[in-house]
Formats: C-alpha cells, structure tokens, sequence
C-alpha cells in the first residue's frame, strides 16, 4: 500500500521533472520533450493502474496551477486549449502501455514494454490528441491528424528508449517486474 | 512551494477558491455553448479589464500568460481563414483566449493548497471516506517533495556524466535517475509504514 502510494507520487513527480528537461530538435526542425516519455515510462514500470493514477496526480498537480507541464505551463488554462486531448489520452495511455506489457510473460522486458510504449503511448495518445484538437480547434480529423503527424518520428524515438530504459531498470531491480 | 501564485495580493485573493472555482466552470460552459463571435472576446475584455482593475501590472501579468495561447489562437484563426470561415476562425480563437485567460487569473489568485483544500471538501460532501482523501493528500505531498529532490538529482548526474564524457547526458541519465529514484520512493515508502496506518 504505502510502496503503491509513494511510487506512484515518485512518476507523478518524475513525469513533472522530464518535462523540464532541454528539449532536443529533431533534423526536421520539430522539438522533442521527454515529457511524453515520462507517460509511456509509468506505464511501463508501474503498470496499468498505478501508471494511470501517477499520470492524473500528474494532471491534477496541473489543474492545481502548478506549472510542471513541458514549457513550464499549468492552471486550469490548459485543459481549456487545443492540447485538450493529448491531456485525457496521457492516462489512458499509460494504461493500456502497461495492459498490454502485463499481457507479455516479463511484462518489463525490451519487446513488451516496446508494444506497451508503441500502442498506449503513441496511438491511444495520439488518437486522442487529434480528436481533441479537431474538437478544439474546429477542424476536421484529417486535418488534424496533419498538425499531429510530425511528432510521430520523436515519439517512436522515446517509445524506443523507454523500452531500454525499462529493460535496463529490470535488470537491475528484477524485483520491479 | 512550486506554483505560479502572485506574491503581491490582489482583492481576488480573498475571494473563496470553490467560488471561483465554480465561477471559472460556468463561464468556460457559457463560452463554449454560446456559438456566437461576440461570446469569447466580450468575455476576455471582461476578464482583462477585472486584472485592469488590480493595477497595470496585474494586466501584464495575465497578458504575460496569455502570449503561447495567443499565438496558438492566431494559428487557428489563420487556419479557418484559409479555409474559408474567418468568423469561425475569430470565435474559437476569442473562446480559446477568454477561457485560458480566465483560469490563470484563477491560478494566480489561488493557492495550491487552498484548491487542494476545496477539492478535498468537496469529495467529503459527496461521501468520500476520509481514507482515501487522506492518501490523496499524502500522494500530493510526496509529489511535491519529489520534484525538486529528482531535479536535484538530475542536476548532480548530468554533471557528473559531463566531468567524464564530452558527449551531452540527454537520456543517458535516465537509467540511474529512476533506479535511485525508485530506491528513494522505497525508503519514503518504509518510513512511512513505520509512522502512518494507511490500511
């Protein structure tokens, strides 16, 4: 109960702490923050419930004003623009990152927190961000899935290092898994 | 305390934070029912002149908050003219801008603590069990404890990876940040088995 308790505080507070982490630039001149990582990471390690609930502390900290998302933003504000629904898929995609790595039989090994990563983090979270900004913006899915394309590239790149990352951390603690 | 309250007191400081809370919902409602140009930009000069109200340096600092979501509502109102629906276009963008304009006047008044406050009587009256507000507040605590002790230790390991190697950290840290952070979270996690009956 109390480990539960404290890991989960602990991702909330590290999804906050990756996302005031530099941001890189891709080649083709779109920034990458590992924020998202921070998602696909609670997922992976935590699993699909304890993922989730460190992602809405993480949201609720937000709601509350603190200023902990990517750029240093915060307050109510946010959940009223166009990011909207990247903000809802971020639980539900660190749920079903960590559903479908439990389904593996070493649910924290490279390939299965891949496809966790791959599927929550990228799809679950991109398809929810682009119905957000086409509800948001007045635009229509096509036009949206446009404005979200050029950030698939960085966010295959972090589901790749979490994989690592997650492996690196079983290897070290095989107790986590 | 990490937050984005103003220092220098306002009078809506003093306003009760579930009011405003509630006061922020049913304006970004009304907004965002009222399919009409005139809504959102009546309701933001509404909301920059109550800042006005405080001072100009109140204004600046609401207008300060407002430049990321102004550029992304240019964006959209560019995008709609494009397509052929500028007043589309001006109302998204004048509902955007009032809304986001709304709530950081909210955030700037309102403590964390007092929001956590509001949201934690809340739950009360709807029925929740004092258990699981009291671990709602704890997990908020810890949180808060963990950010700036994380960044800390990310500083201290980018710094020690850069005395060794020419190449930037960037994730190279990440591994051993969330080993020694999870060992942290273990040990707060015993402590707290020792001091807190949270079963």
């Amino acid at each position: 109960m109390e480990r539960d308790l404290t890991r989960i505080a602990l991702f909330a507070a590290l999804i906050a702490v990756l996302g005031l982490m530099p941001r890189l630039t891709l080649a083709s001149g779109i920034p990458l923050t590992a924020q998202s990582m921070g998602i696909m990471l609670a997922g992976t390690i935590l699993g699909a419930r304890n993922g989730a609930l460190a992602v809405l502390l993480f949201l609720g900290l937000v709601a509350l004003g603190l200023p902990l998302l990517a750029g240093g933003r915060g307050g109510l504000g946010v959940f009223a623009g166009p990011t909207l629904g990247y903000l809802i898929g971020f639980p539900l995609g660190a749920f079903v990152t960590g559903l479908i790595a439990s389904r593996f039989e070493h649910r924290m090994a490279f390939v299965p927190s891949l496809t966790g990563a791959f599927v929550g983090g990228i799809i679950v979270v991109t398809v929810c961000g682009i119905v957000g900004m086409a509800v948001m913006m007045g635009v229509s899915l096509a036009q949206a899935t446009t404005f979200a394309l050029p950030f698939l590239p960085g966010d295959v790149i972090k589901a790749v290092l979490t994989a690592g990352i997650t492996a690196a951390l079983w290897k070290a603690r095989p107790a986590l898994a | 305390m990490i937050g984005a309250l103003s220092a220098r007191h306002t009078r809506y400081h003093d306003w009760h934070a579930g009011w405003k809370l509630v006061g922020l919902c049913v304006f970004c409602t009304v907004i965002g029912f009222a399919q009409w140009v005139v809504a959102g930009w009546t309701g933001l000069i509404l909301v920059l002149g109550a800042a006005r109200l405080e001072g100009g340096w109140f204004l600046r600092m609401i207008l300060g908050d407002l430049k990321s979501a102004a550029l992304i509502a240019a964006l959209i109102a560019a995008f709609q003219l494009a397509l052929g629906s500028p007043m589309k276009g001006l109302e998204i963008a004048g509902g955007l801008l009032a809304c986001i304009a709304a709530a950081m006047m909210m955030t700037r008044t309102t403590s964390p603590a007092e929001l956590l406050d509001t949201v934690d009587g809340w739950l009360e009256t709807l029925g929740m069990n004092e258990r699981p507000r009291r671990k709602l507040a704890l997990a908020v605590a810890l949180t808060l404890r963990f950010v700036p002790a994380l960044s800390e230790r990310a500083q201290r390991l980018t710094e020690a990876h850069r005395a060794r190697s020419p190449k930037r950290a960037g994730w190279r840290i990440l591994p051993p940040l969330a080993i020694g952070a999870l060992d942290e979270a273990d040990r707060a996690a015993e402590a707290l088995r020792a001091r807190a009956d949270l079963n």
